[in-house]
């Protein structure tokens, strides 16, 4: 499956690459003409950086891709000319963007992405969707044809679409407001950045607040009251405006759909992504429902792959979602899809010992105190501690107590599922055969109680959420950890054992190394 | 579980190590002792009214550290010793160590990635190295075992190698 035909760019790519490579210059001048009264020399000196700008545009317009043998092979440059050979059994997926300007022309930006590195081995700006389309089929496809019979290596089946979300699921995840409150955080701290808010203008502002709170106080209490409740429901009206605009603008129309072995996620409004989830590289899978989904029996699932390292904003945010928001009902037959035989409900659960609540209550109040003791010595803020202090014991007390009833731990046949969290509730599946490492840590206190933390350990590191069970008796711990550990290496021969099969089917037997995904490339390219 | 899994004996750091351990604490003393002491001459003889309570305040700050570094270099290393132990079974590689925090690393066999065996000068005068088995694992990527016998750990090596390239089909 060797096609020798070498392609190249889209002729839009001249603009894009334009643009990219200008970013850097433009936006300082731009912002500085705007901002500032007059230009002087040294951004006119900007703008000899652009015959630089255009070599390097020119150079990589010289770009030809294609397909030889077991290889992808990208080629580029006028001076230096570079040959890049990515073997096709490594290319994990490939990956595109497409922004508004874009999808004005039709085209979109591809992103080959291999295991075992952490940057895009090939970077394609920009291929017309057709284009991209072929490149995905060529490589699968010859991927496949190395292993497949002939008759099963025709084309590949049409996507099958598992889920949809909705802009109004997507509303009900926008509805945290702490989401609105970063934000209006990160504008403000730009908007000092660039110096909008200069003294004059802050000053003019606080006089014009003061007018009016004078005006309001002349209305008597009550419509003062009324005002003040009035504003602050603006504020929250503003946060929660925010905080659903981002999530409609990076998720709006997810969708998850599959083909073959192959999860695939779209989303965005203006700039959409396109995210290919190989099912033999799901390391660990993370059910989270925040309070606000919680409410409304939804859930967030994201699942952590090997190989694609947090690599921002491009692959990073997209890949981590199987979907952001999903009934509840619906879960356990998203994580069955990578878990066969998957039930949620047969779970044993196992919870933690009565004396982990106290030890939890006892830390959550240390915590409370430190964070007062500030405040005792402080004469002028004292009406302040005889109140919060009280009320910090009780409440973060009472989270505690909740947390402690909420942690659990349950091994299934095939996966260790960890629950965690009172008030952002989560739940971990590690599958038994993806574990790497277990380890176990005990602090003095925790030894005074006979305890140990179980930490264990998978590969990938797409989700900031990490399978730990705290406050286990040691016996339990010591217990657990020889159960994963022997279980983990008997999973990993039978899985072994099944690929082999599959390779004997296959008429291969170079590929029976189960953990081939996992493992980063001997050598680096 | 089998029962001959039990039945292997955990494996102390040689004695050697305690020496290794002693030396490296010293050095860190005295690397501190000799920076912060020198920090201090140069503030006494640089500015004209270094005789202030923060001066005191500030010798005090790096003084009482040194002498806790130079107590835990006299007292620590043999109970750091006692608490290290490891083993190979069959199925999977084993280390504890640490004194007040106390941690147990298991990793299962079939996942070394690659092991290494690094002997540093001090390492080298004592006959002993640095075992490193790498996991592809995100938080503990690799486990070190500092302080063993040189000769076994290049046998472990040598053990664990032969079941890695023994999977590779």
């Amino acid at each position: 499956m060797s096609s020798e035909e070498r392609s190249r760019l889209h002729p839009a790519s001249v603009l894009f690459l334009f643009l990219a490579h200008a970013r850097g210059f433009l936006m300082p001048v731009i912002l500085i003409i705007a901002f500032a009264d007059t230009p002087d020399w040294e951004v006119w000196s900007l703008f000899a950086l652009i015959p630089i700008t255009l070599f390097e545009v020119w150079n990589y317009f010289t770009l030809r891709y294609w397909i030889t043998g077991d290889d992808l092979i990208v080629k580029q440059g006028v001076i230096i000319r570079e040959e890049r050979h990515i073997p096709l059994e490594r290319i994990q997926a490939i990956d595109s963007t497409q922004n508004l300007l874009q999808r004005i022309f039709g085209v979109v930006e591809v992103r080959v992405e291999t295991a075992g590195s952490n940057k895009p081995e090939a970077h394609l700006r920009v291929l017309s969707i057709a284009a991209r389309d072929r490149l995905r089929k060529q490589v699968f496809q010859a991927a496949e044809t190395k292993h497949a019979n002939p008759e099963t290596a025709s084309d590949p089946e049409p996507a099958e679409v598992l889920l949809r979300v909705s802009p109004f699921e997507l509303t009900l995840l926008g509805l945290n407001p702490w989401r609105g409150v970063a934000i209006l955080l990160v504008g403000f701290g730009l908007a000092q950045q660039l110096h909008l808010f200069n003294d004059s203008a802050l000053g003019e502002a606080w006089d014009f607040l003061k007018a009016i709170a004078d005006q309001i106080s002349e209305r008597g209490f009550w419509m003062e009251v009324l005002i003040e409740f009035a504003f602050v429901f603006l504020i929250l009206v503003l946060v929660m405006t925010l905080s659903i605009g981002s999530v409609w603008l990076s998720l709006y129309g997810f969708s998850l759909s599959r083909r073959d072995d192959e999860f695939v996620t779209e989303c965005g409004l203006f700039t959409r992504h396109a995210t290919t989830i190989k099912k033999d590289r799901v390391q660990f899978l993370s059910v989270q429902a925040p309070l606000f989904l919680r409410f409304f029996g939804r859930r967030i699932v994201m699942v952590r792959t090997a190989g694609s390292q947090a690599d921002s904003e491009h692959a990073g945010t997209t890949r981590k979602w199987l979907t952001p928001v999903i009934g509840e009902e619906r879960v356990e037959d998203l994580v069955r899809l990578f878990l066969p035989g998957f039930q949620l409900a047969e779970a044993q659960w196992t919870g933690l010992v009565p004396r982990a609540k106290w030890r939890m209550i006892v830390k959550s109040n240390l915590v409370v105190t430190l964070l007062h003791t500030p405040l005792f010595f402080v004469p002028q803020l004292s009406w302040v501690w005889p109140v919060t202090w009280p009320l910090g014991l009780m409440i973060l007390g009472w989270m505690a107590h909740k947390r402690h009833q909420n942690i659990r731990w349950a091994l299934s046949e095939n996966a260790l599922l960890i629950r965690d969290g009172y008030v952002h509730q989560r739940l971990a599946i590690v599958p038994l055969h993806r574990i790497q490492a277990l380890w176990l840590r005990a602090s003095p206190l925790d030894r005074r109680h006979g305890m140990k933390r179980l930490f264990v350990d998978t590969a990938g590191v797409n989700v900031r959420h990490h399978a730990e069970i705290p406050y286990l008796m040691a016996d339990v711990a010591d217990e657990l950890v020889a159960r994963l550990s022997a279980t983990a290496e008997a999973s990993l021969i039978q899985a072994a054992s099944e690929s082999e099969a599959d390779s004997i089917r296959r008429n291969n037997a170079d590929d029976s190394w189960p953990e081939n995904t996992d493992r980063p490339p001997a050598f680096e390219s | 579980m089998s029962a001959t899994q039990d039945t292997i004996p955990y494996e102390a750091l040689p004695e050697s190590a305690i020496k290794l351990m002693t030396w490296r604490a010293w050095i860190r003393t005295g690397v501190f002792g000799l920076l912060s002491s020198s920090a201090a001459t140069v503030w006494w003889f640089t500015w004209d009214d270094a005789r202030t309570p923060a001066f005191w305040a500030a010798l005090g700050g790096v003084f009482v550290p040194t002498l806790y570094n130079a107590i835990a270099a006299i007292v620590m290393p043999r109970l750091r010793w006692r608490h290290a132990k490891w083993r190979v079974t069959p199925t999977q590689i084993e280390w504890a160590h640490g004194v007040w925090f106390r941690s147990e690393s298991t990793i299962p066999r079939s996942r070394v990635q690659h092991i290494e065996v690094s002997q540093g000068p001090l390492e080298r005068s004592l006959a002993l190295a640095s075992l490193v088995i790498y996991t592809a694992g995100e938080r503990m990527n690799s486990v070190t075992i500092s302080g063993m016998d040189a000769d076994q750990a290049r046998s472990v090596r040598t053990l664990l190698l032969e079941r890695i390239s023994g999977h590779v089909v």
